[in-house]
C-alpha cells in the first residue's frame, strides 16, 4: 500500500532531500556494528595515548618528517612502505567487497561510525524516532530548546574531542593536552583541531547519508567489483509477496499472502531511507539493520528468519553461488603476494643510511703536498632504535689500489637513534697520477680512450656498522681534479 | 504505526537539507580534498620544505613545517576543487540546443 500511495516521481533530476530517521533496531548484526564502532572508535581516541619507550607509539611526526609506528621509525626514504601500505589497503578493499560485499560501508567507515555515535547522541537528548520526529515538527518551546541544545552541545565536545585526538596523531598528544590546558595552542594546531572537528560535525550531525549517497566516490565504483556472487542485502520478494498487514496466527497462504507483513520496520531502521524490498540500490550501505528489524518481526509472527538476509543474487535466483571465481582469486593471489612482500621488505630494510653531497663552494684544492682535495658532506641516517658507530669507506668503480684516501683515514661517526649526523670528509688523492681514472666521458668523446685532461671521478661512498658489518649502505659523488 | 511516519512521508526536514547546489558544492569540495591530501602526501614525502623556504628566504622568522604543510595541503585543495568545480559547472549547464 505505501508503494500505491507514494507521490509520482519528481520530473527534476535532484530529488528533494528529506529527513531521514533511523529507527532503533536490536538484533545480531546491530550488535556486531555496535561492536565494530567500540573497537574502532576505542583504537582512534585510545591509540594516540599509548607509549612505547620514551615516547608516543604511534606519532606522525609530520615537523620531523619521521612516522613512528610503536617499535618501527619510518623516514621520507622509506615513503615505498606508505605507497605499499595504501596499495594494500585498497586492494583488501576490492577483495573485501567482491566477497562480502559493501562491509567496509556497513561496519567500518568513519562515516558509519561516527554518524552511530552521533545518532546515539541525539537519541539520549531527543528520545527515539517518534519522539525525534514530533519534536521536528512541533513549535519551538522550552523543552524543544533545551533538548536540541543539549544535543548540539554533546556533538560539538565530542566534535572538539575528535579534532584533538586527530591533531593529537601528529604532535605529541600529552605535549597538545598540556597545551590546550594552558590555552597556549599553536595558531595551526588550533585551526586543524578546529577544521576536523567541524568536518566530524559536519559530515555525522549534519550530511550523514548524504555523504554516502552524493559524496562518496567509493559508493559509485564499488559496483564495479560486484557480481551476482557477491553476498548484498536482499529482500526474498518470491517469499515476501504479495505483502500484507494481517493478524498474528492468520495463514498467509490462506489469505493469499507473502511473509511480507508490511510493517515497515525495514524502512524505518534504514539509515539511508530506502526501502531494501525495493530490490539493490546504490544507496544501500549493507548495514544490515533492515535484517535485524525484519527478523525481530518475523520471529512475532512466528516465521522463519532471514526474509531480508545478506545472500547473492545467484542465490535469490536459485543458482549456486560461487565463492571461489576469477575474480576473487586475483584479487586474493595478489593481496597475499603483496602482504608477504611488505612483510618481508619490511624486515630487509636497512636501518642505516647514506647521502653524500660535495661541498657546493669549492670543487677541489691543491695542497702543499701536490695532493688533490674535495671534500664531501656526508649525512648519516641511523634509523635504528639504538645508537650505532658508522665507519665510512670510499672506493672508486675503476680503482682498487686505494689511490683515493679519507682525512681521517677511517672515519667514525656515532649517530644517535634515529638521527641523522652530518659529517664533513676530505678525500685525497695524488695529483698527475697516470694510473688514475681519468676520464671526462660526459663532454669530450673524443678523448675518451686516452684522456690527458684530467676531470671526475665517479667515488662510492660506503657507511657499514661498526659492531654489525651487515648493516650498510652507500652513495655515489664524484672526485672533481684540476686539468693537466 | 501509520505508514505516514514513513521516511518516504517525513515532510522535508529544517536539517540537514542540501539542495542541488549544495550537493554539488560538497561533492566538489570532497573528492578534491581527498585528491589534495594524496597530492600533499605524495609531494611532501619527497620534498621538504623547509629548506627551500630557507634558501628562498635567507633572513627573517621561517615558518615551520607544519605551516608549510598545511599551506601546501590548501593550494593543492584551492587548485583541485577548482578543476571540479569548473568541471562539475561545464557539465551541469545544458548543452546547446541542436537546431533541427
Amino acid at each position: 500500500m505505501s508503494r500505491a500511495e507514494q507521490p509520482p516521481a519528481d520530473e527534476s533530476y535532484y530529488q528533494a532531500h528529506q529527513k531521514v530517521y533511523p529507527r532503533e533496531v536490536k538484533g545480531r548484526f546491530t550488535t556486531l556494528r555496535t561492536t565494530a564502532v567500540w573497537v574502532l572508535l576505542g583504537l582512534f581516541y585510545g591509540l594516540p595515548w599509548l607509549r612505547w619507550d620514551d615516547r608516543q607509539a604511534i606519532l606522525f611526526d609530520l615537523p620531523a618528517r619521521k612516522f613512528h609506528l610503536l617499535g618501527l621509525t619510518l623516514w621520507p626514504q622509506d615513503f615505498i612502505f606508505l605507497a605499499w601500505l595504501l596499495v594494500i589497503a585498497a586492494l583488501s578493499l576490492f577483495f573485501f567487497t567482491a566477497v562480502g560485499g559493501r562491509l567496509w560501508c556497513g561496519y567500518a567507515c568513519p562515516q558509519t561510525v561516527w554518524t552511530e555515535v552521533f545518532i546515539w547522541m541525539e537519541r539520549f537528548t531527543e528520545g527515539d524516532r517518534a519522539k525525534r520526529m514530533k519534536l521536528d515538527a512541533a513549535p519551538w518551546s522550552g523543552n524543544k530548546l533545551m533538548r536540541k541544545a543539549a544535543k548540539q552541545v554533546l556533538w560539538i565536545v565530542f566534535s572538539l574531542w575528535t579534532g584533538f585526538t586527530f591533531v593529537g596523531f601528529f604532535t605529541p598528544i600529552d605535549v597538545l593536552a598540556e597545551k590546550v590546558l594552558t590555552l597556549s595552542l599553536g595558531s595551526w594546531e588550533t585551526f586543524w583541531v578546529l577544521f576536523y572537528g567541524f568536518a566530524t560535525y559536519g559530515n555525522a550531525g549534519f550530511l550523514r547519508e548524504q555523504v554516502c549517497k552524493y559524496m562518496c566516490p567509493y559508493a559509485r565504483f564499488q559496483s564495479a567489483m560486484f557480481d551476482r556472487d557477491t553476498l548484498i542485502i536482499t529482500y526474498e520478494a518470491d517469499r515476501g509477496e504479495p505483502r500484507g498487514g494481517r493478524r498474528k496466527g492468520t495463514d498467509p497462504r490462506a489469505a493469499g499472502l507473502g511473509d511480507c507483513t508490511d510493517c515497515t520496520m525495514c524502512v524505518q531502521v534504514c539509515p539511508t531511507g530506502i526501502d531494501i524490498r525495493n530490490g539493490l540500490q546504490y544507496e544501500c550501505i549493507a548495514c544490515a539493520a533492515c535484517i535485524d528489524a525484519c527478523d525481530s518481526v518475523m520471529d512475532k509472527m512466528g516465521y522463519p528468519r532471514g526474509l531480508v538476509r545478506y545472500d547473492t543474487q545467484n542465490a535469490l535466483d536459485h543458482k549456486q553461488t560461487r565463492v571461489l571465481r576469477p575474480r576473487v582469486i586475483v584479487y586474493g593471489v595478489l593481496l597475499l603476494a603483496l602482504c608477504i612482500g611488505f612483510v618481508v621488505a619490511l624486515a630487509m630494510r636497512q636501518p642505516i643510511g647514506l647521502d653524500v653531497l660535495h661541498d657546493r663552494n669549492t670543487l677541489y684544492r691543491t695542497l702543499e703536498t701536490g695532493e688533490i682535495e674535495n671534500v664531501y658532506l656526508l649525512k648519516l641516517i641511523n634509523k635504528d632504535s639504538v645508537p650505532r658507530r658508522l665507519i665510512v669507506t670510499v672506493t672508486s668503480e675503476h680503482d682498487d689500489s686505494g689511490q683515493y684516501r679519507l682525512d681521517p683515514a677511517i672515519p667514525t661517526f656515532t649517530v644517535p637513534a634515529g638521527e641523522v649526523f652530518n659529517a664533513a670528509v676530505r678525500v685525497r688523492k695524488n695529483a698527475w697520477d697516470d694510473s688514475a681514472e681519468t676520464s671526462e666521458h660526459h663532454e669530450k668523446h673524443e678523448h675518451d680512450e686516452r684522456s690527458d685532461e684530467a676531470g671526475v671521478s665517479e667515488l662510492r661512498f660506503e657507511v657499514r656498522a661498526e659492531d654489525d658489518p651487515s648493516l650498510r649502505a652507500s652513495a655515489e659523488s664524484r672526485f672533481f681534479a684540476p686539468r693537466r | 504505526m501509520s505508514h505516514n511516519s514513513s521516511p518516504d512521508s517525513n515532510n522535508g526536514a529544517q536539517q540537514g537539507e542540501l539542495g542541488p547546489r549544495g550537493r554539488l558544492a560538497i561533492t566538489v569540495a570532497w573528492c578534491s580534498f581527498l585528491s589534495a591530501s594524496v597530492a600533499t602526501l605524495v609531494f611532501f614525502a619527497f620534498v621538504d620544505p623547509a629548506p627551500i623556504v630557507a634558501a628562498l628566504q635567507p633572513t627573517g622568522a621561517l615558518p615551520g613545517r607544519t605551516a608549510l604543510y598545511s599551506l601546501g595541503f590548501f593550494f593543492f585543495w584551492i587548485v583541485s576543487a577548482v578543476s571540479a568545480g569548473l568541471t562539475a559547472s561545464l557539465l551541469c549547464t545544458p548543452p546547446p540546443a541542436r537546431k533541427s
